[in-house]
C-alpha cells in the first residue's frame, strides 16, 4: 500500500506498468502466464500476506511453474533419461519420424 | 647617343587595332526567385509523387494484412490439431518406456488446475532429436 500514491494522485503511470504480467500490454497480447497470475492474484488480494502464503498455495505454486516450467522440465528429462537407459538396453527402438516437421 | 638609328621593335604605323579590355559580366540565366520557384516546384512534385506512392502502398499492406487475417483461422486450426496429436504421440510413448518406473504416473499433469496450459516446444518435441527441438524453438531466426 502505497504512502504517497504519487502517481494516481497525478493520474499518470510511471512505472506501475511493469509491476504484474496481467496489466494492460501493448498490442493487447496477454503474458504467457496471465491466466495463472490472474488467480493467484484474485485468491491473494487483500488478505494480507501471512494468510495468503497458506490459503493461496496451490495457486502460487501452479503461477511459479508456469513461469520456471521446473516440475516440466524435470519430468521431461526423466522421460528422456529412461528412454536412453532402454535404448542402451535394447528393450526399446525410437520410431521413426518423418523428418524437418518444424513448428 | 644621338641620331644613331637602332633597330628596336616598334608598332606598326597608325598603331594596333582597338580590342575590347573592359570587363564583360552580361547578365544571362534565370533569376534567383525563378531558380527558387523551379526548385520547390520540383520538390512539390516529387512530394505529390511519394504521397501518392504511399497510399498506393498502405492500400496494399493493408491487403495483405486482411489475407492475414483471412487465413489465420485455417492455419490456426491446423496448428492446433498437430498439437494435439503430438502431445497423443508423447503421451503413449511415455506409457510404453515408464511403464516400469515405479511411482509414475503416466500423463500426469504438473498443476494442479485442469484447465489447458499451452505445452512448450520443449515438450512437444522432447522424444525428437535435437535439432528438431532447436529447430522448433529457433528457426523463426532463420529468416533475418
Amino acid at each position: 500500500m502505497p504512502i504517497l500514491d504519487l502517481q494516481s494522485r497525478f493520474g499518470i503511470n510511471m512505472d506501475q506498468w511493469v509491476l504484474i504480467q496481467s496489466g494492460s500490454q501493448p498490442n493487447k497480447r496477454a503474458a504467457r502466464c496471465h491466466a495463472f497470475e490472474k488467480e493467484w492474484i484474485e485468491c491473494a488480494h487483500g488478505i494480507g500476506q501471512t494468510r495468503a502464503k497458506k490459503e493461496c498455495q496451490l495457486e502460487f505454486e501452479d503461477f511459479y511453474e508456469c513461469m520456471h516450467r521446473q516440475k516440466t522440465l524435470q519430468r521431461l528429462y526423466a522421460i528422456r533419461v529412461q528412454r536412453d537407459k532402454m535404448v542402451k538396453e535394447g528393450t526399446y527402438t525410437p520410431p521413426q519420424h518423418k523428418p524437418n516437421e518444424s513448428l | 647617343m644621338a641620331g644613331s638609328k637602332v633597330k628596336q621593335d616598334m608598332p606598326p604605323p597608325g598603331g594596333y587595332a582597338a580590342f575590347d579590355y573592359k570587363r564583360n559580366l552580361p547578365k544571362r540565366g534565370l533569376s534567383g526567385y525563378s531558380m527558387f520557384g523551379i526548385g520547390i516546384g520540383v520538390m512539390i512534385f516529387g512530394y505529390w509523387r511519394i504521397f501518392k506512392w504511399n497510399r498506393e502502398r498502405r492500400r496494399l499492406e493493408i491487403e495483405e494484412l486482411e489475407a492475414r487475417l483471412a487465413l489465420m483461422p485455417l492455419l490456426q486450426a491446423e496448428k492446433d490439431r498437430r498439437v494435439l496429436r503430438l502431445l497423443r504421440e508423447n503421451l503413449e510413448e511415455e506409457a510404453i518406456l515408464m511403464k516400469d518406473v515405479p511411482g509414475w504416473k503416466v500423463g500426469e499433469s504438473v498443476f494442479h488446475t485442469d484447465r489447458w496450459v499451452t505445452p512448450l516446444s520443449d515438450e512437444l518435441y522432447n522424444l525428437r532429436t535435437h535439432e528438431e527441438a532447436v529447430n522448433s524453438r529457433f528457426g523463426f531466426l532463420k529468416y533475418l
